[in-house]
């Protein structure tokens, strides 16, 4: 699904040749690789912030993604009508943005406070287990919602799709690379994302908080600090991210709103965060980037050289396992907890 | 020297902890292990016998009392234990009159008591700052607290922008001070604060803790025996989690006979 | 003994309850595989979150050599060759993946895993010599079935299967009449029971006593002198070659396989939740773990003997017809009954997790205070005169 994209790129390219043909590989490479590491860093920057703060894997996380792509999809196609204009899709866009947050963010404090505290106390494994087995109720309640409303949970929901504005549907020529409007958007809405985490982390004390929090929560405790709350508003604001890259994904026609989106979202969420290393944002981001490009080239190089549909996806797992073996603790991981 | 603030002695600390919960030091490690995972985490510690009870032991306001004794005696996990880090198993707390005992850490940190940890636990991707800025309590005025901390250290003040990771370990002691100095806290509980550090630094050090004690209660450990009697008034020598001596550092020596027996690897 | 239950007055009621004799087919062989996944994950500790792949490669061998597509495995290799063979190909996979993934623990182990799984997940979807379309998987093309049986003795031969697995009339001349169906159940078992024997006895061993001392404490183990890297290897291969057995007889049987159902993560997730609700770290725990599983799922399933059905068929229209919060019954049957397993099962789960971390037959070891079978043979001994 998400060589599309890039497919429609490389038709353009075989058409040409010479120098031009390389250049304008090289331009939609980049373009392909930025949107990608956009929507990576959206689906990876809630399980990044749990991860590092509580050192809890959250399996659940695709699928609140998931469950999150539906929420926004349900808001844009209620609220959109044949008639409704471009800018003002836009706006509603940003509006389910935020009602999917607020909803998905209640939603993870609940659960911390439910479920996940009572394991902190376990073997690693518990958490892993236990958000797994949300993964299996979560995915079939939503499918259960589906099926009601007389939709297939495994196919994209195209009436969602269909409410992006013209605009950004439409394809534009970028330096005789032909690109969707819409991938452009989406490195628009990460960069606001990530800008949006980066002055939380940084400006606020909250932030402060939790930077701290995840690097030594004894001692942060010891200053004063209530972890546990911490912990509870660090679980939601995460459930909430991964609600808003669901919402983004919506409208994406790589992906879409689906009951697989779920899975799909948490195994590129799991590569990033992992290589970027526990516990710092700016290792995601880089991550991201790095994972996207990767993805990107991959894709470009199947179009062109190799006939193995799988590469990208093979080759992005294979960076993942190569990065643990060399640097366990990430890119930009804490030595110490490295391989714990 | 005693300093009773107001001219009258305030019981400022009562402890009555089990023995039993004092562990080795493979203990120990296991702990530190542990430390940097969640908290809330309570490993279960191989415990060593039935001890007794660690005998009454209290610190007084505006005093500054050493823990003494060899590694493993349980100096660290009566600091930890008066935090509610390691809830004593059984035995009690008292901070200023009150049963602290089973409270959550942050609010016996919000009551006043304040941590220099050993190792110094600085938050290495925070800068000096930060590190000074997340001690301070929320109600507290935070240029005041930057105002204390670079008065007081003002080697540190050249280095505000850093990540304090990058600090040497002087230097990083002196945070960990000034954490506990901006932390408007009436007890300090200071650990170990000279281990690793160059003599000349150890002497820095000392200077510091001497100007925090003209503000602040101190409950000190430390291995170096010259060192905590020079700082501290008086002394709880330990063996086991328990109390086998105690009294007035003026006048204590090394050379005194049940100090050599329980300091003597 | 199922079929005279079925038979009885209460016959619809016992097909709601009990499980077929085709779900107890896939108790084994998926029993299995939960079986080699916690003799990996629960008694060293190590989570093998992509413990699929082994499973997806015994299954693969058979589908593949069964058709020719494979080098030195040709179509015509006895069943039973087939079994060994994907034991030692799950044993080396399991090698070349614990090789990397064993440098690391707790989390990131569970991590690297499903990596490795994912890669190969990938990679079989998309093999153009699996088959046309290799998303969709491989069907064996030939008609004749797996034989499971003594090797080189026709007459001690079976086969397996659905429909091309043999029926027995009159067994050893003992009158005994089994179907396909049961021949199948009872060969398949056979394979399983062997399988649990062999896990039983390492993890009776010395060497099983290695495995539980690195879940316990692995610094431990290591500074008494244990290498732990090579006894967690070492389970890791017996592991892997278990689970590809698994495979083998699940292939074997069902005589086609598509990436979801080998490769999968969720097919990992069915042997964690066998393992969980069975008793993690107790061998023959996933076994009934997956029983439990099968029976919730044909319960719930939408095919005849489901309860979704009989309720249809039982209760009185008025009943059915009548409202719930605005919805008739039959309604509230269909969404939330009907071929609804997984979601149960994930509550269920999720409920052991919190509530029975030692799962059924870890809880009941606890209550009795020792294996069952050794509990039980206490008690006769009590009660016999």
């Amino acid at each position: 699904m998400s060589a599309l994209g890039a497919a429609l790129v490389s038709a353009d390219l075989l058409l040409q040749g010479g120098v031009v043909d390389l250049f304008s590989g090289l331009v939609g490479v980049v373009l392909d690789g930025l949107s990608k590491a956009a929507l990576f860093v959206l689906i990876a920057s809630g399980l990044s912030l749990i991860f590092g703060l509580m050192g809890v894997l959250n399996f659940a996380h695709g699928s609140l993604t998931m469950i999150g792509a539906y929420l926004g999809g349900v808001v844009m196609v209620v609220a959109v009508t044949g008639e409704t204009g471009g800018l003002t899709r836009l706006v509603l866009f940003f509006l389910a943005i935020a009602a999917v947050f607020g909803v998905m963010t209640a939603f993870g404090a609940a659960m911390e406070r439910t479920i996940i505290r009572p394991i902190y106390d376990r073997a690693p494994l518990f958490q892993i287990l236990l958000t797994f087995g949300v993964v299996l109720v979560l995915d079939e309640v939503a499918r259960i919602v589906v099926e009601l409303r007389g939709m297939q949970p495994q196919s994209d929901w195209q009436a969602a799709l269909g409410t992006a504005p013209d605009f950004l549907a439409a394809w534009y020529e970028i330096a005789g690379v032909s690109i969707r409007g819409l991938y452009l958007f989406e490195v628009l809405v990460g960069a606001l994302v990530v800008t949006a985490i980066a002055a939380f982390l940084t400006r606020t004390r909250y932030g402060l908080y939790i930077r701290a929090g995840s690097e030594d929560a004894e001692m942060a405790q010891a200053l004063g600090i209530d972890i546990r709350q911490a912990f509870t508003v660090v679980f939601g604001v995460g459930a909430g991210l991964a609600g808003v890259a669901g919402v983004m994904l919506m409208w994406d026609p790589r992906y879409g709103a689906s009951v697989p989106l779920g899975v799909e979202t948490l195994l590129i969420g799991f590569i990033v965060v992992i290589i970027g290393g526990l516990g710092s944002f700016k290792g995601t981001v880089v991550a991201a980037l790095l994972v996207g490009f990767t993805d990107a080239t991959m894709t470009w190089v199947f179009q062109n050289h190799v006939s193995f549909p799988g590469l990208p996806e093979m080759v992005m797992f294979l960076v993942l396992v190569g990065v643990l073996v060399v640097r366990p603790q990430g890119l930009f991981g804490l030595a110490e907890v490295g391989g714990h | 020297m005693r300093l009773p603030l107001g001219g009258r002695v305030v019981q400022l600390l009562e402890l009555r902890l089990a023995a039993d919960q004092f562990v080795d030091t493979l203990g120990e490690r296991h702990l530190a292990e542990h430390r940097r995972a969640v908290v809330g985490v309570r490993p279960v510690l191989p415990a060593f016998g039935a001890f007794p009870f660690l005998d009454e032991a209290d610190v007084e306001e505006g005093e500054v009392v050493a823990l003494i004794g060899r590694n493993g005696v349980g100096k660290t996990t009566t600091l930890r234990s008066i935090l509610g880090l390691t809830p004593p198993r059984e035995g009690s707390v008292r901070f200023r009159g009150e049963d602290v005992t089973g409270e959550e850490t942050h609010d016996i940190a919000r009551r006043g008591v304040g941590w220099v940890p050993e190792e110094r636990r600085m938050f290495t991707h925070l800068t000096v700052d930060e590190n000074v800025r997340i001690a301070t309590p929320e109600s507290a005025n935070v240029p005041e607290a930057f105002e204390t901390a670079y008065s007081t250290f003002p080697e540190l003040e050249d280095h505000r922008g850093k990540e304090a990771g990058d600090l040497s370990g002087g230097q990083q002691q002196m945070v960990a001070i000034a954490r506990g100095l901006v932390g408007d806290n009436d007890l300090l509980l200071v650990d170990e604060p000279s281990e690793g550090l160059a003599p000349l630094i150890v002497e820095a050090v000392a200077d510091a803790i001497r100007t925090v004690s003209e503000e602040t209660t101190v409950l000190l450990v430390e291995q170096n025996f010259p060192l905590a009697t020079e700082l501290a008034d008086r002394y709880y020598l330990l063996d086991h989690g328990t109390v086998v001596d105690a009294g007035s550092t003026e006048g204590v020596s090394r050379d005194d006979e049940t100090i050599r027996r329980y300091l003597s690897a | 003994m199922y079929g005279s239950l079925i038979g009885s007055p209460l016959g619809d009621e016992f097909a709601v309850l009990l499980p077929r004799v085709r779900t107890m087919i896939a108790v084994f062989y998926v029993g299995l595989f939960a079986m080699s996944f916690d003799f990996v994950s629960g008694y060293t500790g190590y989570l093998s979150f992509g413990h699929a792949m082994f499973y997806g490669t015994g299954a693969y061998l058979v589908v593949m050599a069964a058709n020719g597509a494979l080098p030195l495995v040709g179509a015509e290799t006895p069943f039973m060759t087939l079994l060994v063979v994907a034991a030692l190909l799950g044993a080396a996979f399991a090698l070349l993946v614990g090789s990397v993934s064993f440098r690391l623990t707790g989390v990131y182990f569970a991590m690297v895993t499903l990596g490795f799984a994912e890669v190969a997940h990938v990679f079989i979807r998309n093999w153009d010599r699996v088959s046309d379309n290799p998303r969709d998987g491989a069907a064996v093309t030939s008609p004749d079935g797996f034989a499971i049986g003594v090797p080189g003795v026709e007459d001690l031969q079976w086969s397996i299967g659905r429909l091309v697995g043999d029926s027995v009339e009159n067994a050893f001349g003992l009158g005994i009449e089994l179907g396909t169906a049961e021949l199948s159940y009872y060969l398949i078992g056979a394979v399983t029971l062997v399988c649990y024997l062999a896990l039983q006895r390492v993890l009776h061993s010395p060497f099983g006593r290695v495995m539980v001392a690195v879940r316990e404490n692995e610094d431990r183990a290591r500074a008494v002198g244990y290498d732990t890297f090579r006894y967690k290897m070492g389970a890791f291969a017996i592991s892997g070659a278990f689970a590809a057995v698994a495979g083998a007889l699940f292939a074997g049987y069902r005589r086609s396989v598509a990436p979801s159902s080998t490769f999968d993560l969720f097919v990992t997730a069915d042997a964690l939740l066998a393992s969980i609700i069975g008793g993690f770290g107790t061998l023959a725990g996933p076994l009934y773990g997956h029983l439990f599983h099968e029976t919730v799922g044909d319960m719930l399933t939408t095919e005849s003997g489901g309860l979704a059905r009989y309720l249809r068929e039982t209760l009185p229209e008025s009943l059915l017809t009548a409202d719930v919060a605005g919805m008739e019954v039959v309604a509230v049957v269909n969404v939330l009954i009907d071929g609804r397993a997984e979601l149960y099962l994930g509550l269920i789960f999720i409920a052991f997790v919190l509530f029975v971390p030692r799962g059924l037959l870890g809880t009941l070891r606890d209550r009795l205070g020792g294996t069952v079978a050794e509990a039980a043979a206490e008690r006769l001994r009590r009660w016999s005169p």
